[in-house]
């Protein structure tokens, strides 16, 4: 079966709407749901690797979950897990996010909500630079190892700050770089922004919703029965 | 009274970033120290980020920063499935109260960043504490049927109601309030050498 293109967008109204439907609707209607929901849309997308990687962080957690809540020493442990779990579907859908679709995707996807274009710009940056924070980390700790310097609980604060002064001027460095390449691409022209990634709604995106729609809307049934 | 333009636009959003990821780091650890924890994580995030919030202070210094702070935050939450309303709501009233302190002027005094990230944080604490007060039973009732015990719930709701909610409130306050002394004594010379640098 060939895999289906899902606009961003259906991705991001999907994980907006879903936590806050907690407050109407049963909680462990939702979270089924949204574990099958989930689990479908990167099937259809043809991200396997990603759903089986899903399907055991999430089976994970519940056994553990499930073990834990039998000893009660170490109760709290599955209660965290519990809350964590959760997250998860929309976790994993929101990983789809980062690494399928590029920044101009994004941007593109997000103009269309007519959300100001100053906090599409920001959460764009944002959401493309957490994934690279494992390897900011790794050259901060790799200068450190060179240096002879190591965290030591001795010297908490002095620790605390090799590890995050260079990483806050680096941020400062970057955001001179990002928005020198920004300002060549009219990142601030007042017009509106053309894209080569036009993401337009197609009968793909709008069969999702639907059907995202018409589990809330079961799950209002369910609540009330 | 400065406003942003788009070079601080960016660099509060790849500030952000470290904030966010610091914010997840401690929101993780906080929950394992039980329902106080919990009631109580936003400031230690707070102490933990001062120094990412005193450097946003001092890097920028202009109208909205912490509003524009805030408000990736919590997109990038809601993006995660762990946005929830009230939260949403307080967290941002605060974020524009902590702008209205310390964002007006460029270099405000340290007192100043201080109280506002008492503010933009104990905002975010508020945002466990309204449902636990207004909405009680219902709250209860909801995270029974996701896997919590009703005494765990119990335990959580008197963690952030009455006497409890009042000393977390505090706690949360005071904890952001000493990690932007913190990010000061981390930066202090850093900002000082820039500035006879310039001069």
């Amino acid at each position: 079966m060939k895999a289906i293109n899902i606009n961003p967008i259906v991705l991001i109204i999907v994980n907006i709407i879903a936590p806050s439907m907690y407050m109407f609707l049963s909680g462990k209607f939702i979270q089924v749901f949204l574990l099958v929901f989930a689990a479908a849309l990167m099937a259809l997308m043809g991200r396997f690797k990603r759903l089986a990687i899903y399907l055991l962080i999430y089976g994970a957690i519940m056994g553990i979950y499930y073990v834990t809540m039998q000893i009660k020493s170490i109760e709290a442990t599955g209660l965290f897990l519990i809350v964590l779990v959760q997250c998860v579907p929309c976790i994993a859908l929101a990983s789809i996010l980062v690494s399928k679709y590029n920044s101009a995707q994004l941007l593109s996807a997000l103009e269309t909500l007519h959300v100001p274009r100053v906090l599409v710009v920001a959460v764009t940056i944002t959401l493309k630079y957490i994934p690279t924070f494992r390897r900011e980390f790794s050259y901060i700790t790799e200068s450190m190892r060179l240096r002879g310097i190591g965290f030591t609980w001795k010297r908490p604060v002095k620790s605390f700050q090799y590890f995050i002064v260079p990483q806050l001027f680096r941020c400062a460095a970057l955001a001179e770089e990002v928005t020198a390449a920004g300002l060549v691409k009219g990142i601030d022209a007042p017009m509106n922004r053309s894209s080569y990634f036009e993401e337009k709604f197609t009968f793909a995106d709008v069969a999702v919703l639907v059907v995202f729609a018409a589990g809330l809307v079961g799950g209002i049934v369910w609540k009330h029965m | 009274m400065k406003m942003l333009k788009i070079k601080d636009v960016v660099m509060v959003a790849l500030l952000t970033a470290l904030y966010f990821v610091a914010y997840m780091v401690g929101s993780g650890v906080s929950m394992v120290f039980g329902p106080f924890g919990h009631a109580i994580s936003p400031g230690l995030c707070g102490f933990f980020t001062g120094v990412v919030f005193y450097f946003v202070s001092r890097k920028i210094g202009k109208f909205l920063q912490f509003s524009l702070m805030q408000a990736i935050v919590m997109i990038l939450f809601s993006i995660m499935g762990a946005g929830y309303l009230p939260w949403i709501i307080t967290s941002m009233i605060c974020a524009i109260i902590a702008d209205l302190i310390a964002s007006r002027e460029s270099k405000p005094a340290v007192w100043k960043v201080a109280v506002a990230s008492g503010v933009f944080h104990v905002g975010q604490a508020l945002g466990a504490i309204i449902p636990s007060i207004f909405f009680m039973e219902s709250y209860k009732a909801d995270w029974v049927s996701r896997g919590q015990t009703p005494e765990h719930m119990d335990e959580m709701i008197a963690a952030t109601t009455g006497a409890m909610g009042v000393i977390a409130t505090v706690i949360v306050f005071a904890l952001a309030f000493a990690g932007i002394y913190l990010g000061h004594l981390i930066l202090r010379k850093h900002f000082e050498k820039k500035e006879a640098q310039a001069a």
